[in-house]
């Protein structure tokens, strides 16, 4: 008699469906060169590196390192992201809005996005750039700090004619 | 240190072959092949630290076992975690508490399922690398980050 337990499930068949279906479109998606996942006791560190990619429910980033913790302790479910460090030409893109910087660090239980490092958001009304910028998405406000060498926050405003259209659009 | 390896591979094979086999006179050679096995490992205290079980496995030498359809299960210290590794295709190193392979791996974990090729786990690092075409899907979906 063999000790056979419940049959071993065949890894050939390709598991990587691409996320298209609703669930998965509610669900986070990182690819990259290189990944490395430590257990700890505080939960799993994800180090992704080479090309990372990162497809949320509607927005996509792009950088060349990203750090992602998930929490075990108890304090959200379980496996929950805590937080998401990218560094390295970070691009993020929601809707017609960009923002680009050295450094991003995402807190999606806090809905805060920091941004450092050459900081810029832009979309059609005009762009925001300054030392360092907090984004609040609760309230849906975008706080932007000067820098220790008295670099100011900078607004461009997108000229008068598209203005013009702009207001003629609402 | 070479007595204690030795020691140590053939009394899992002898584990493996007791489980698969039922008799319990088993008799340990080089190459031998077990078909459709579970081994456990328990640590010091007798705390489970992980299930191998697979089609087949290939016991290579004192060290290494080559496993067709490789199931590995990992239990965190914490005891509700755990985490499985598929692959079709590993090499178990058994003294090192270690595995590769470099065809496709798959994870399940606590919030998340991972992918990749050419990969390692460090069961002593409690570390998993995979070094081509890494892909995590977690099931927390991340919204507002800039609107």
């Amino acid at each position: 008699n063999t000790a056979a337990t419940e049959p071993v499930p065949s890894a050939n068949e390709s598991e990587s469906v691409e996320a298209t279906s609703a669930a998965a479109a509610q669900k986070t998606v990182i690819t990259s060169d290189r990944l490395d996942v430590i257990n700890t006791e505080k939960g799993n560190q994800f180090i992704f590196s080479g090309s990372v990619v990162i497809h949320g429910e509607d927005f996509i980033a792009e950088c060349d390192r990203m750090e992602v913790r998930t929490d075990s302790s108890g304090k959200n479910d379980f496996g929950a992201i805590s937080v998401i460090e990218a560094t390295g030409n970070v691009v993020i893109q929601q809707g017609d809005r960009i923002a680009s910087a050295g450094r991003a660090l995402i807190h999606p239980t806090s809905d805060e996005v920091i941004l450092e490092d050459n900081p810029k958001v832009k979309d059609g009304r005009g762009a925001v750039s300054g030392y360092r910028m907090i984004l609040h998405g609760a309230d849906r406000k975008i706080s932007v700090e000067p820098g220790p060498d008295g670099e100011q926050p900078r607004v461009e405003l997108p000229s008068l004619e598209s203005i013009r259209d702009i207001s003629n659009d609402e | 240190m070479r007595f204690h390896s030795r020691f140590l591979a053939a009394s899992i094979l002898t584990a493996i072959t007791i489980l698969s086999c039922g008799s319990l006179q088993a008799e340990v050679k080089p190459d031998a092949e077990v078909k459709s096995f579970t081994f456990r490992k328990f640590n010091d205290q007798g705390l489970r630290i992980w299930d191998l079980s697979g089609q087949e496995a290939v016991f290579v030498n004192d060290n290494v076992l080559r496993i067709i359809e490789m199931q590995l299960d990992i239990t965190s210290t914490k005891d509700q975690e755990e985490t499985r590794l598929r692959s079709p295709n590993a090499q178990i190193y058994v003294e090192d508490n270690m595995a590769t392979g470099d065809g496709f791996l798959y994870v399940q974990g606590n919030g998340f399922n991972a992918e990749g090729k050419d990969w390692e786990w460090r069961g002593r690092e409690r570390r998993i690398e995979i070094n081509d075409g890494a892909k995590v899907t977690f099931d927390d979906a991340i919204r507002r980050i800039l609107k």
